[in-house]
């Protein structure tokens, strides 16, 4: 999709460490208030983007190298596009299944539930593997209502 | 990530403050396995009045305690949650199988 010029943009990069995760709280943050979002849309943002960020950490690379997780967010005043891009194992959230909520002891610990509150939280998502790295593009619209609601 | 912990009427209080993700989950649940489940252990009522942020690690510890106590003489119960908290709570269904109470009070007395 092409942009119009003066659409804003904001991107940062966090480190391949759960303790980002404060990073990422605090960009999201200012993100919010720069763009004057309701705080209920900033704490959905941050959750879509721990989740991402979590998955990525915990289960994207082998090595014990750092790596990079890049996240770009742009806004229109309507719709936000926010692309994450890192050089981790291929992962396509869209193959990825749904859990299974069984609250039974002798279940397993459920995975997956990240990856649905991502699927909640979202409007659209694509992915693409390009030269080595996992790009994943999320579509969240931001309503009208919910903007009024910015404190 | 700082856990109050005190004891009312035979419950077990936990009060995390803060945000419950991957990298404060831990800690939590490390402090839930410490509180009994057996004959000799203790009700739990974890009180979410200072938790500002819950991801799906902080879910699953929940979903940890639920699973643990199913077959357990001593029950488990959340209380207090502010709105974010709750509704990511409705969202993943999990409150379809856990008590919700407004307040740690009336969690309390449900022990009963």
């Amino acid at each position: 999709m092409i942009m119009s010029i003066t659409t804003p943009q904001i991107t940062f990069s966090l480190r391949n460490s759960l303790s980002e995760l404060d990073h990422l709280r605090e960009q999201v943050a200012l993100t919010g208030q720069q763009w004057k979002l309701p705080k209920k849309t900033v704490l959905q943002i941050n959750l879509v983007l721990d989740e991402l960020f979590t998955n990525i950490v915990s289960y994207g690379f082998d090595d014990t190298l750092d790596h990079s997780i890049v996240i770009s967010m742009e806004y229109d005043g309507e719709t936000m596009q926010i692309t994450m891009t890192d050089d981790g194992h291929a992962f396509d959230i869209n193959q990825a299944d749904n859990p299974e909520l069984d609250i039974s002891p002798d279940k397993k610990d459920v995975g997956g539930l990240g990856i649905f509150m991502v699927r909640q939280y979202v409007d659209d998502i694509s992915c693409e593997r390009n030269k080595g790295k996992n790009i994943t593009m999320l579509t969240k619209k931001i309503s009208r209502g919910e903007a009024d609601d910015h404190r | 990530m700082i856990i109050d912990k005190r004891e009312e009427k035979g419950v077990v209080i936990l009060e995390p403050a803060g945000r419950l993700d991957s990298n404060t989950a831990p800690v939590l649940e490390q402090e839930i396995d410490s509180v009994g489940a057996g004959n000799d252990g203790h009700h739990l009522l974890v009180d979410f009045s200072n938790v500002e942020y819950i991801s799906s690690a902080g879910l699953r510890v929940v979903l940890k305690v639920v699973k643990a106590r199913q077959t357990s003489p001593k029950s488990f119960a959340v209380s207090s949650m502010q709105d974010h908290v709750r509704e990511v709570f409705e969202i993943s269904g999990f409150d379809a199988f856990i008590s919700i109470y407004p307040d740690a009070m009336q969690a309390v007395v449900s022990f009963a």
